[in-house]
């Protein structure tokens, strides 16, 4: 057995986790056991070939339910010996009428499926009554026959069915399935009257664990002790799904052999697998004789057709146990299965449900946290209660900030580089040192280990266990179970002689983290990554968002500061001119004048680069506006321009009203008009403004004008970029369509323009902070 | 006469302005600060009288972009001073920001005038300047001189 395989807590059943999650489970499996068990797994438990002796079996044949084959002790219960009984039928043991009914209820039964009870029956000569059960197997009827002695007769099953009741009702006071398991073996030892009576539960590896037990002083205790896989090999599994009841008066028996009409067949062909007579394997005879057990029932507890768990009810004396109150048994199994089965699963929620509550609000308030490297600073001492971890580090940029008890920090730091080589940003395990030679020096802090790597590498979130040393107590030495046969050399798998408690230390390991444990940091891993990218994002938009303010700031100041040198250079210039007229000669008064021209010309670019970092650094004004009346000012102020160029200016639609800073809106219609009154050469100039609805609402400013090819689509909204000469249409400092751009940004707008040169242009803008109401001619409010 | 004080910290700004006074005909004595902190140092009364000049000005003129204490904050000191408060102040400044025309009214100035880059203007406008007040106005006789 592989000493390092890991174990739940002694309550819990190991949980796997689902490998399909790409998580590197570190040692977290269960590994196969080494011993090889196939001589058991393979023992033909289901042909013994021969019964248990407190009862009788005949083999019928399908059609005619002639005898073919008999146990061998049917003359001291029929009063004939098997060989009388061979080729007849069964009249020769129960008078006509009780044979009509067997038979008929035996034409009901069509397929192999666990045995019918028949009824109770007299045989012919009155001294026996017997519960008669049937079943196919192959080509045969079984038909079985279990004496009720007068001591059992007596048994009343709705007396039983009424404590049956009680017992059920019990179990649904049990405030955890182990205690339900407890509570089970308690009533089931009241009910059978046996000497012990223990729930076991089996475990993912195969192995199984006394949870509960109920027993006599005298009888050898089993409680709290595991038994390994090897005490119920497969064969004796499956045989426990089939026959979810097995019970035996007397272990310690000479099994009855079968006598077969058919002398060629051989009766270990024979099917017993669902007869409740047959004989029990001589291994696990003497496992129960090596235990002082005389007899024994085994209830199987299923979930969802898998083995969960098993009561063992075991007598040092032989016990009888009707098959009414067997049956009793068997209901009270089957439903504390349902019970035992859904504590158990409704316990795993509730804790998997707690652990998704607290993360869940964790990565609440980690969302809503304004500085996020502060909040997740709080996470290792917010981990230690949904993970049930004992100390939590949070590795961010260098810092290692802990919770509970941890390894020193080089420690974490070497952990830190040896996480980062692993392949997956998950990593689990619960034997850490074996798989990390560092973490050897600190096996009480973090033995076991949930990993979680963040954005970065080296950005980790590490929940810790301590080693857990403790023992096994397994019910005898599980390594002694294979002997080396004296003859053949095999190795040959025995039952033990004893069941004292051999101890095994399970040193290096801690208790195993649980799956919902596991997910619970995968889902908080997930928002932490994410909360990180939009924090980086936000950081990167601040100091973006900075750099523009300081540019801007900058582009002010500089202009601002530009502007007196200027003009101090203009004013010297014009002294020059001034006072020394008859000086200079024709040339130098045009260079000077070039100067006078020249310091005017930049002036104005810097006075347009002044407006243009104010459109950025100045408040917007929100307002409700009526576009109706700000383009008729916009208008008016270009009057002079409109009516020198012959501009005719179409408004089709009446404009709407709504929200937005009336200066900046002023200057984006000013700017565009100008521009399509300027950049124009058509005899009739023709200006259209107008607007539409869908799908936001959307103005538009279109001429017939001189248009703009494609490529610089861009380009025109770069400040002070020109496409003509600068005292082509009419010069302008080149600032106009950026300013433009700047004040529908600030809106929230945007701004684009379809053209064809030589036809026209038609530029769009949206102002998408604005919101329309109904425009003044409408009833609407006025600006 | 009372004389006008020019807060200007250029010495060419001083200069064209002075060019200007002096082609329009103006007569009162100039005093100039070349920053807000001695003009203030002239104006409040106590402090001792730089530049032999003991009068209180008549009227002050203004540069917007002054090193160190800045135009608009000599505005709201001198606000807080009651005596000085009849003193008239017309800014001069490069910036038609409206923002700052608008922040000058508001902590007291009687006007703002935007500094113009050709030599006719600066005349025309310092004509204005004189025409309304010297020749048009009155003005206090002794400002910030008694209490």
């Amino acid at each position: 057995m592989d000493h390092s395989q890991v174990w739940a807590s002694s309550s819990t059943p190991f949980v796997n986790l689902g490998a399909n999650q790409g998580i590197y489970q570190g040692g977290n499996h269960v590994s196969a056991d080494p011993v090889d068990l196939t001589h058991c797994d393979h023992e033909p438990v289901q042909f013994p070939g021969g019964i248990m002796p407190h009862g009788v079996l005949l083999l019928l044949t399908l059609n005619e339910y002639r005898i073919q084959g008999a146990s061998a002790n049917t003359l001291p219960w029929f009063g004939s010996d098997a060989a009388q009984l061979l080729h007849g039928h069964l009249d020769r043991i129960f008078a006509p009428d009780i044979r009509q009914t067997l038979e008929t209820s035996l034409a009901l039964i069509t397929e192999p499926q666990l045995p019918r009870y028949l009824g109770s029956f007299l045989t012919l000569q009155g001294s026996h009554r017997f519960d008669v059960f049937a079943h196919r197997s192959g080509d045969f009827f079984i038909v079985e026959f279990e004496a009720i002695t007068a001591e059992v007769a007596e048994s009343w099953p709705t007396g039983r069915i009424a404590e049956i009741t009680d017992c059920v009702s019990n179990l649904h006071s049990a405030e955890s399935w182990q205690e339900g398991m407890a509570i089970g073996v308690r009533e089931l030892k009241r009910l059978t009257g046996f000497d012990s009576v223990v729930g076991l539960r089996f475990l993912t590896d195969g192995s199984f664990h006394a949870i509960a037990e109920a027993c006599e002083a005298h009888f050898l205790s089993v409680f709290d002790k595991r038994f390994p896989r090897s005490d119920i090999p497969e064969s004796a599994r499956r045989q426990m799904l089939l026959m979810p009841l097995q019970y035996a008066l007397d272990l310690d028996y000479q099994p009855v052999p079968l006598v077969l009409a058919d002398q060629t067949q051989n009766p270990l062909q024979i099917d017993l697998g669902l007869a409740v007579l047959r004989s029990i394997s001589p291994m696990c005879r003497r496992f129960y004789n090596n235990m002082g057990v005389q007899s024994r029932m085994v209830i199987s507890l299923v979930d969802k057709g898998e083995l969960w768990g098993f009561f063992s009810c075991k007598n040092t004396a032989p016990r009888h146990v009707t098959y009414s109150d067997r049956l009793a048994f068997k209901l009270f199994a089957e439903m504390s299965a349902l019970l035992l089965v859904e504590k158990e699963r409704g316990e795993q929620l509730q804790a998997a449900l707690r652990a998704k509550h607290s993360i869940s609000q964790i990565t609440t308030q980690l969302s809503s946290a304004e500085v996020l490297p502060i909040a997740l600073g709080q996470l290792p001492q917010q981990l230690l209660d949904p993970l049930d971890s004992t100390g939590a580090s949070l590795c961010l940029d260098g810092q290692i900030l802990c919770a509970g008890v941890t390894p020193e920090e080089t420690v974490i730091q070497a952990l830190i580089a040896w996480l980062d080589g692993q392949p997956s940003p998950f990593f689990i395990t619960d034997r850490l040192p074996a798989l990390f030679e560092a973490a050897a020096q600190c096996q009480a802090q973090a033995t076991g280990l949930l990993a979680a790597r963040l954005q970065e590498p080296g950005q980790y979130l590490l929940a810790f266990r301590p080693e857990q040393v403790y023992e096994v107590n397994w019910a005898g030495d599980p390594l002694k179970q294979v002997e080396v046969d004296a003859v053949s050399g095999e190795e040959r798998f025995t039952p033990r002689g004893s069941f004292e408690v051999w101890k095994q230390d399970m040193r290096g390991t801690a208790r195993a983290w649980q799956s919902y444990q596991a997910e619970a940091l995968i889902d908080l891993q997930r928002t932490v990554i994410q909360l990180q990218y939009a924090d980086n994002q936000r950081t990167l938009q601040l100091r973006l968002a900075q750099s523009n303010i300081e540019l801007e700031a900058f582009a002010y100041i500089v202009s601002h500061d530009l502007q007196e040198p200027l003009r101090g250079i203009a004013n010297y210039a014009q002294f020059l001119l001034d006072s020394s007229s008859g000086q200079f000669g024709q040339q130098e008064q045009n260079w000077l004048n070039t100067i006078v021209r020249l310091t005017g010309k930049m002036s104005d670019q810097i006075n347009a680069l002044l407006q243009y970092s104010r459109a950025s650094q100045q408040q917007m004004a929100l307002q409700l506006v009526d576009i109706n009346l700000l383009l008729g000012s916009v208008l008016d102020s270009l009057s002079a321009l409109i009516k020198d160029t012959q501009t005719q200016i179409d408004i089709p639609q009446t404009l709407p009203t709504l929200s937005c800073d009336p200066i900046r809106a002023t200057s984006v219609f000013s700017n565009l008009i100008t521009n399509a009154i300027k950049y124009n050469d058509q005899p009739e100039k023709h200006i259209e403004i107008g607007f539409s609805e869908t799908p936001t609402l959307t103005f538009f400013v279109r001429d017939n004008g001189i248009g703009i090819p494609e490529q610089f689509h861009d380009a025109i909204f770069t400040i002070f970029r020109r496409l003509h000469g600068r005292n082509d249409y009419h010069g302008g400092t080149g600032a106009g369509l950026a300013l433009v751009r700047k004040h529908v940004e600030r809106h929230g707008g945007r701004i684009w323009l379809e053209s064809v040169p030589g036809q026209g242009s038609t530029f769009y803008f949206t102002l998408a902070s604005c919101q329309a109401f109904p425009s003044a001619s409408d009833g609407g409010i006025n600006a | 006469m009372s004389p006008l004080l020019i807060v200007e910290d250029s010495d060419e700004d001083y200069e064209v302005l002075c060019w200007a006074l002096h082609k329009t005909g103006f007569t009162h004595p100039i005093i100039r600060a070349a920053c807000a902190e001695e003009a203030l140092s002239r104006l409040f009364p106590g402090l001792p009288q730089l530049g032999g000049i003991d009068e209180s000005p008549c009227m002050v003129l203004l540069d917007f972009n002054l090193p160190g204490i800045n135009g608009l904050q000599m505005l709201k000191e001198i606000r807080q001073t009651k005596p000085l408060l009849a003193i008239p102040i017309v800014v001069m400044s490069t910036s038609n920001n409206p923002l700052d025309v608008e922040a000058c009214y508001r902590f007291g100035a009687a006007g703002y005038i935007l500094k113009p880059f050709k030599l006719e203007e600066y005349l025309e406008k310092i004509r204005g300047l004189e025409d309304y007040w010297f020749n048009t106005a009155l003005l206090p006789e002794c400002a910030g001189g008694g209490d």
